[in-house]
């Protein structure tokens, strides 16, 4: 793969990702700003969308602010009823 | 990259935007301490000002650092035609560097070159893919304003336009500068651990901070844990 490729395809896998964890793009931004990240809302949007080639390291960047995010969430399961109903008193 | 603004400067300008942020200020107060940060930060700039639109291109509220911008926004409006009306509906940025010469805008330019404004930015206010207005600085010299001051601006008007929209819930405003607070903190500590792997393993910036987020990958801990476990001259993680 030449790394026009790379960046394409990792730039498709972030979107997949950010979709399937429910992460809005000014997230994404607020987290790379975290990260010392350079890179404006609009243009992490226009890699997204690969109108945008950004070099190898903000590509990764970009990536750790996602994983960051990602692995922030709650893990995802359905709760059980007797681990949502109200304790009984004096029991 | 190297046109990271500096800490410094970026902690003036999200004092100031959370100082907008606490106070609750209206829209058009809160814009017009927007236009005086744009103008400090950037250099070149002699005044700045900043617009919020409707959809239909209705001015709801404006700002200027003086009265030669102003006029020359008012122009605009005036016209129906410029660079600050044209980021807004394209949602791009507009440079203009030099009013003498530039055909895109020709009454406008023609208008504000005998106010003594020859370089504008004009960026768009982005939130959330709506287009709320834009911010734009001026000048009197030709070609003032450079990619880097492009970079800046466009960092401003982010968090700017986060700041206005997230304005209108009655709680979001400290919540947002609690965000704001905590990123600009971050931010730093990874600045400094970065200055900190420079001097110790003798890297360029780029290296040092290539060295911390390969650190964070292969060490599968969040990056900000690397930077803060250097700042705490604990054990160096990057070995």
């Amino acid at each position: 793969m030449d790394e026009t490729a790379v960046g394409r395809e990792q730039a498709r896998a972030l979107g997949e990702a950010l979709r399937r964890a429910g992460i809005e793009l000014n997230w994404l931004w607020l987290q790379s700003f975290r990260l010392g990240g350079e890179l404006s809302e609009f243009e992490i949007e226009a890699y997204l969308h690969r109108a945008l080639y950004l070099p190898p390291y903000q590509r990764d960047l970009l990536a750790q602010a996602a994983n960051n995010l990602i692995d922030q969430l709650p893990p995802l399961r359905a709760p059980y009823s007797c681990e949502l109903r109200e304790p009984r008193s004096g029991a | 990259m190297n046109t990271d603004p500096s800490v410094t400067e970026l902690t003036t300008v999200f004092a100031r935007l959370q100082g907008m942020l606490l106070s609750r200020h209206a829209a058009t107060d809160a814009i017009h301490q927007l236009t005086q940060v744009a103008r400090d930060l950037i250099d070149s700039a002699a005044g700045a000002g900043a617009s919020v639109l409707d959809a239909g291109g209705t001015r709801i509220s404006t700002a200027a650092t003086d009265p030669v911008v102003e006029t020359a926004d008012a122009l605009q409006y005036e016209l129906g035609e410029g660079p600050c009306l044209s980021a807004w509906a394209t949602a791009a940025t507009q440079r203009l560097d030099d009013t003498a010469t530039d055909a895109r805008w020709p009454a406008w330019s023609a208008a504000v070159r005998d106010l003594g404004v020859r370089s504008v930015l004009s960026v768009p206010l982005i939130f959330r893919g709506d287009t709320l207005g834009a911010m734009k600085v001026y000048t009197t010299d030709a070609h003032a304003f450079s990619a880097a001051d492009e970079r800046m601006l466009v960092l401003l008007a982010t968090a700017a336009a986060t700041l206005l929209a997230g304005g209108q819930a009655p709680d979001a405003p400290h919540r947002l500068s609690a965000a704001l607070q905590a990123a600009l903190s971050d931010r730093q500590a990874v600045d400094v651990a970065t200055g900190i792997l420079m001097e110790r393993h003798d890297l360029t910036q780029e290296d040092a901070r290539r060295l911390l987020l390969e650190t964070a990958r292969t060490r599968h801990r969040p990056l900000l844990e690397i930077a803060r476990a250097l700042l705490g001259r604990t054990a160096d993680p990057t070995g």
